[in-house]
C-alpha cells in the first residue's frame, strides 16, 4: 500500500527507536522521579536507534509531563533544541497527538530527530481514584458536588448507555480484560506478568463505578516510554529497522466540548458510542488504508468498554457488534484482529498509552513477545470520549 | 430520604466544588435561590449548558437565563462503589445521574437521584427536581422519582 501523504518520499516520518524503563506498580520508582525515568527511556530509545541522544533536536510530550524541555536539554546534552511541543489534556488522549507533532516537525524540516516521551511517577495524593487529582478540570464544579470525581465515574454513564443500547454484557467486558491479561503472561515487561486472571476472579472483583469492576480499569504505574522519530532518508543511515508512520492525527467528533469532563451534553446518538468516527475517517484517509487492511490494533484500554466502542468507531467491526466480535475470539492472538499484544494499559502498564505505540513498533519489527504471523499494518489509538483524542497507523 | 432531610445526599467536598469559570457563577447563584436556570441565546434562542461566553450556534455573546423544563428523565447513570475521598466512605454506593430534559436538544445536567435504591434506577425513568443544601450557600439541583399520576 502507498501513503497518500503529500510529503516527498524521503522526508516521510518513521519511528527508528523505542525505549522503556522498567514498568512497576505506582510509587515504586518515586525515589528516582520522572526526570530520571524520562532520561533512561530516552537513552534506551537512542541506543535502539543507533543515534547519539545529543543529536535529538525536538521534544514532544503530552498530559503535562513534568520533564520540561530545558530539563531534558540539560540532562541529555542536546546540542540543537529546535522544537518543543506539549499536547493539551490529561490522561493519554494526546499519546498519538505527540507522535503527530513529532511527525509534523520532521516532515516540515523543523527538527531532524524528535523524541516523543512520557514519564510517570505517581505521587501520594494523585491516584487516579482520588478526588483531588481532578481539581483543575475547569467544569468540575458541575460534577464534583454530585460525587463525579474520578475518570471511572465520569466515563461510566457513557458505558451504561452503550451497554443498554447495544446489548453489551459483562462477559464482553471480561473478554477484553482476560484476553489482554493473557497477552501479558508472555511479556516479562508487563506488571501483570505472572499474575493470570480467571473469569471467576474478574467477576468477583469489586465494583468501582458500575458497570466498571476493578479489572475493567487500567492500572496505576511508574515508568517511562520514549520513541525516536526521524525521516526515512535519515533512517537509511541508521542500523535498525524503521517503522513508517502512515498517519498520526488528533481529532474527534463535533459536539463533544462538554462531554465526560463537562455536563455530558454530547449528541444523544453518540453518547453511548463514542466520538471517534471523524478521526477514524480522517486517519484512514490520510494513511490510504482501509479498516479491513489493519492486521492488529493497540487500542487505548483505560476501561474495557472503551475498547469495544473504539473497535466500532474505527470500523473494525460494525456498530453495536463489538460484543459478539470479542465473544467470538477475534481479539485473541489467534483471532482475526489481535489487540493489545503486550497486555495493554490494563495488564502491561499505564504509561498513558505511549507504550501501546512502542508495542505496535515491536509487532511491525517482528519483536513482540506475542508476535503475530501477519503484522504489516497496525492501528494505535489514544483515548476516546473527549475531543481531541488521537490515533496513528504504522506500517513495516 | 425526604426533601426536608437534614443530611444532604452527599457531603460537602470542599474547594473542588467551587466554580473556577466566571461563566458558572450565575448558574450557582440561581441554584442558591432554588431555581434551575440554564443559559439561552438571546439572539437565536437555543439553549446551552454548561454556560459559555458565546452561542456556539450563532455566535451571539448575549444570553438570558431561563428555567429548565419541569419534564426530566434519567438519560444514564452509574452507581459509585469506590469512595474517592474519605468523606464519601459512609455514602457509597451512591448514584450519579445524567438527567436530560426531553423537550430540549442534548441538554443534560449531572445530578443524583436521591430516593431510588441503586437497582431500581433505569434509563428513561421520569424524574422530578428537588433541592438540597450541601454546604452553606451551595444548593444542589437533585432529583426524585416522579410518580405516575393515577
Amino acid at each position: 500500500m502507498s501513503s497518500l501523504s503529500p510529503v516527498p518520499e524521503g522526508r516521510r516520518a518513521c519511528i527508528v527507536g523505542i525505549g522503556e524503563t522498567r514498568y512497576t506498580k505506582r510509587g515504586v520508582q518515586a525515589d528516582r522521579g520522572e526526570w530520571a525515568l524520562a532520561c533512561e527511556a530516552t537513552v534506551a530509545a537512542a541506543r535502539d536507534a543507533g543515534l547519539d541522544p545529543r543529536r535529538i533536536e525536538g521534544l514532544a510530550s503530552f498530559s503535562g509531563d513534568s520533564s520540561l524541555p530545558w530539563l531534558m536539554q540539560h540532562a541529555l546534552g542536546i546540542e540543537r533544541l529546535r522544537f518543543a511541543s506539549m499536547v493539551w489534556g490529561g490522561g493519554g488522549s494526546g499519546a498519538c497527538g505527540a507522535l503527530a507533532h513529532a511527525v509534523a516537525a520532521v516532515e516540515s524540516g523543523q527538527a531532524a530527530n524528535v523524541l516523543v516521551f512520557r514519564s510517570i511517577v505517581q505521587r501520594p495524593g494523585s491516584r487516579y481514584g482520588e478526588a483531588g487529582g481532578f481539581s483543575e478540570v475547569p467544569q468540575i464544579d458541575l460534577l464534583a458536588p454530585f460525587g463525579m470525581l474520578t475518570p471511572s465515574s465520569m466515563m461510566a454513564p457513557t458505558f451504561t448507555r452503550y451497554m443498554h443500547e447495544y446489548g453489551i454484557r459483562t462477559e464482553h467486558l471480561a473478554e477484553v480484560a482476560l484476553a489482554f491479561r493473557g497477552n501479558a503472561q508472555r511479556n516479562p515487561r508487563a506488571v501483570m506478568h505472572g499474575v493470570p486472571l480467571t473469569l471467576e476472579q474478574y467477576l468477583a472483583s469489586r465494583m468501582i463505578s458500575e458497570p466498571l469492576r476493578l479489572y475493567d480499569c487500567c492500572q496505576e504505574n511508574d515508568g517511562a516510554c520514549a520513541l525516536l522519530v526521524t525521516t526515512e532518508e535519515r533512517a537509511r543511515d541508521l542500523p535498525g529497522q524503521a517503522v513508517r508512520v502512515l498517519a498520526a492525527q488528533q481529532g474527534g467528533n463535533a459536539g463533544w466540548g462538554a462531554a465526560t469532563m463537562g455536563t455530558h451534553t454530547m449528541p444523544a446518538a453518540e453518547y453511548g458510542w463514542g466520538n471517534g468516527e471523524q478521526l477514524a475517517r480522517d486517519l484512514f484517509g490520510a494513511a490510504g488504508v482501509a479498516p479491513g487492511e489493519i492486521d492488529f490494533a493497540q487500542i487505548y484500554d483505560h476501561f474495557t468498554p472503551a475498547v469495544l466502542m473504539t473497535l466500532e468507531n474505527f470500523g473494525l467491526c460494525g456498530r453495536g457488534e463489538a460484543g459478539d466480535f470479542v465473544a467470538a475470539g477475534n481479539i485473541r492472538p489467534s483471532g482475526s484482529l489481535p489487540l493489545n499484544t503486550s497486555g495493554g494499559l490494563l495488564s502491561e502498564a499505564y504509561i498513558h498509552g505511549l507504550n501501546l505505540v512502542a508495542e505496535a513498533v515491536r509487532q511491525l519489527r517482528g519483536e513482540s513477545t506475542t508476535q503475530l504471523a501477519k503484522a504489516r499494518t497496525g492501528l494505535v489509538t489514544a483515548g476516546l470520549g473527549s475531543t481531541p483524542f488521537s490515533a496513528a497507523i504504522l506500517a513495516a | 430520604m425526604t426533601m426536608t432531610s437534614k443530611t444532604s445526599y452527599l457531603p460537602d467536598l470542599g474547594a473542588i466544588a467551587a466554580p473556577q469559570l466566571p461563566e458558572h457563577v450565575r448558574f450557582w447563584e440561581f441554584c442558591a435561590r432554588r431555581e434551575l436556570r440554564l443559559q439561552r441565546c438571546a439572539a437565536c434562542t437555543r439553549w446551552r449548558h454548561p454556560p459559555a461566553p458565546r452561542c456556539p450556534h450563532c455566535g451571539s455573546p448575549e444570553s438570558t437565563w431561563e428555567l429548565a423544563p419541569a419534564r426530566a428523565e434519567l438519560f444514564s447513570y452509574t452507581i459509585v462503589h469506590h469512595a474517592s475521598t474519605p468523606a464519601l466512605r459512609d455514602r457509597v454506593p451512591y448514584n450519579v445521574a445524567i438527567v436530560a430534559f426531553p423537550e430540549l436538544v442534548d441538554m443534560r445536567i449531572v445530578s443524583n437521584v436521591i430516593d431510588v435504591p441503586p437497582h431500581e434506577l433505569s434509563i428513561g425513568m421520569a424524574l422530578q427536581l428537588t433541592w438540597q443544601e450541601q454546604a452553606p450557600g451551595r444548593v444542589l439541583p437533585l432529583f426524585i422519582r416522579k410518580e405516575a399520576i393515577a
